[in-house]
């Protein structure tokens, strides 16, 4: 069976099973695939021992090859499954750039359909999606890659790095700023959340582990929920303006009327999943803004409960307290 | 978008969903029950049932064989069956295997016909005489299906992102295969395999048969090493029960029982649609604005600190079992 693919590149190892930071290791190699017996194969070959290494069977559909924005050289890309949590980093080696896109489309649609022809695929247009910084030039006698255009050792996604309101994202363009009204622009923030907090968002150096013991789910308990919203009689018609109106609460719900609602399994699981995504790649700080938190509070758990801690009586209002200060 | 895993979310196994699911294609008449028990007296509440959906995973060592059975081509014996094509979607797909083959039923009675509906019903004209493959294409890049698929998983935004439930069973792990009579025959719809497997031949009690061949399959696993669940798609229940019992022909002794069932039934519904409408919509929101009436409420230190107790002991535990957090 015939190679279908075959694009230079070495693999990037992470720093620690936590940590987001990835770095180049330097061996030459190629990611190269073939088809057979109704199988997709994609491996890591080394060019110096010429052994594969970390093959995978691949189904059409199971997995992405992406570039990773945050890396400024733009040489390091992720094969990343849908089915598991698996991802592997690769740093394109060529020492010509300019065909790494093709590269990646190619593995890309490849990946999607075993009976892709390479090359066929329309090159999307590229965003510039990060500042651009000097590409780290490979001096002789340091002890890092020696294959030219490698990316400086860093993380997949550079802890300096503040997206503008919007979370770096390749061609959505959209202007939509973090606070979003409508739905549709509800949805594609989501949306860019998603591929952000998947493509590393913010890093913490020392990763998951070092982040708040206290879960989110614990914090926000059905029992403490329960509490809070018994403690207050005011709190009902904060609350109704966000919950679906398909439920067909009044205007001023009571705390029994609530109370079946904020303690359904989908709630606990809205709370996890923000647990999720500050324990492993953050939010952006202007969507922590527009919700009247500081904007390091979507860096981690701790931050946000931090960041929540901080309120004073009346912020949790502060929609309408701004209003009447006008 | 056509055949991208990427599109599909992962969804719970839950009844109500399947349930949902099916009506809002269109389908009518129908809703889908967890089936705790497959004992007589059970079966007989939930009577008239048209399909079985038996989801399981295996874990450890050890493998089941495969089920007993014989192999035949769907489009010679008029079964309509479709190939699984993509991953996140092995629990419609076992729902549309099953609601294809259900034949309809026309009834005089409100909310008691049985029909596909206009949507599933063009799909199934236009994959008349399809190879299953196709058929699982149509389905896995039909923009309606995934779209309704997919509606159940809006709770949160995070949610098309698979590590966002490191705790959930994926749903992906779990194998779905329809059991259902067409023809007279009962039937196993594998997605994942071939073709339909021919069981047996049956009558009116094909639940019975369906039983023991669904126990003869969890028998081939060695003990402990299956999970799994049965889903019975069955006649919607609420128009049946009070039609039965409003009806002055029903004797006074079976209406008690028949009321008890109706009962239990509306509150299924209830609940099915209060945790549906919060699946098919974004939570975050609140749930934001939960966190800061919290902070603002001043609650907040002793709850975190407790958390954070619990958290460590957690931690604790798990380092003392030797795994990572």
């Amino acid at each position: 069976m015939s190679i279908l693919i075959s694009v230079p590149a070495g693999r990037c190892h992470r720093r620690s099973p936590d940590s987001k930071w990835v770095d180049p290791a330097p061996e030459k190699g190629s990611i190269e695939m073939k088809f057979e017996d109704d199988l997709m194969h994609l491996w890591w070959k080394s060019k110096s021992t010429g052994s594969i290494e970390d093959e995978l069977i691949v189904f059409p559909g199971e997995a992405t090859f992406e570039q990773v924005k945050q890396d400024p050289t733009g040489r390091t890309h992720i094969l990343k499954f849908s089915s598991s949590d698996q991802n592997y980093f690769f740093w394109f080696q060529r020492a010509n750039k300019s065909t790494d896109l093709r590269a990646q489309v190619d593995l890309n649609a490849f990946l999607q359909d075993p009976s892709y022809r390479v090359g066929s695929a329309p090159l999307p247009a590229v965003a510039a999606a990060i500042p651009s910084t000097p590409m780290p030039s490979s001096s002789s006698g340091s002890s890092g890659p020696s294959a030219p255009g490698a990316p400086a050792r860093s993380a997949a996604g550079a802890a300096s790095l503040e997206p503008a309101a919007t979370p770096s994202a390749p061609s959505a363009g959209t202007g939509a700023a973090a606070s979003s009204s409508s739905l549709s622009t509800q949805e594609e923030m989501a949306r860019l959340l998603v591929q952000w907090a998947q493509s590393g968002g913010i890093s913490s150096p020392s990763g998951a582990a070092a982040d708040d013991a206290a879960r989110l789910t614990d914090v926000l308990s059905p029992a403490n929920i329960t509490a809070l919203v018994r403690s207050d009689p005011s709190i009902g018609a904060r609350l109704k303006p966000l919950l679906p109106p398909a439920l067909g609460l009044s205007e001023n719900p009571t705390a029994e009327d609530l109370i079946p609602v904020l303690t359904a399994p989908q709630i606990t699981d809205a709370v996890a999943s923000l647990d999720n995504a500050l324990r492993s790649g953050g939010l952006p700080g202007g969507m922590m803004r527009d919700l009247g938190l500081p904007e390091g509070a979507g860096t981690s758990v701790k931050a946000f409960l931090d960041a929540l801690a901080g309120l004073k009586k009346g912020d949790a209002a502060s929609e309408d307290r701004m209003e009447t200060d006008e | 978008m056509s055949d991208d895993p990427s599109g599909w979310s992962l969804t719970e196994s839950d009844p109500q969903v399947f349930t949902q699911l099916l009506r809002d294609l269109g389908v009518k008449g129908l809703q889908v029950d967890d089936l705790y028990s497959l004992d007589a007296s059970t079966l007989e509440t939930l009577k008239p049932i048209h399909a079985l959906i038996f989801l399981f995973k295996h874990v450890g060592y050890g493998d089941g064989s495969g089920s007993s059975g014989v192999e035949v081509d769907p489009l010679e014996s008029g079964v309509w069956f479709a190939n699984q094509v993509i991953n996140n979607s092995c629990g419609t797909l076992a729902a549309m295997n099953a609601v294809m083959n259900i034949p309809a039923q026309k009834s005089e009675y409100e909310g008691e016909t049985i029909e596909l509906g206009a949507e599933l019903d063009n799909l199934r004209d236009f994959g008349a005489g399809m190879e299953s493959m196709d058929l699982g294409h149509i389905l896995s890049s039909s923009d309606r299906i995934r779209e309704v698929h997919n509606s159940f998983s809006k709770s949160s935004p995070f949610s098309m992102d698979p590590s966002a439930f490191p705790e959930r069973e994926k749903e992906d792990a779990y194998h779905f295969v329809t059991y259902l009579p067409i023809h007279g025959v009962l039937y196993e719809l594998d997605g994942l395999r071939k073709t339909p497997v021919m069981h047996a031949a049956v009558e009116d009690d094909w639940v019975d048969t369906a039983r023991e061949t669904i126990e003869a399959r969890i028998a081939a696993y060695p003990a402990g090493s299956l999970m799994f669940n049965l889903l019975a798609i069955r006649s919607a229940a609420v128009p049946r029960l009070t039609r039965q019992i409003n009806d002055d022909a029903t004797p006074a002794a079976e209406k008690y029982q028949l009321s008890d069932q109706l009962e239990h039934e509306k509150s299924k519904a209830a609940r099915g649609k209060l945790e549906n409408t919060l699946r098919q919509n974004n939570l975050l929101p609140v749930v934001f604005q939960l966190f800061k009436e919290m902070g603002q409420s001043g609650t907040m230190d002793k709850t975190v600190e407790d958390a954070r107790a619990k958290g460590r002991e957690r931690r604790e535990k798990a380092k003392a079992k030797g795994e990572e957090e």
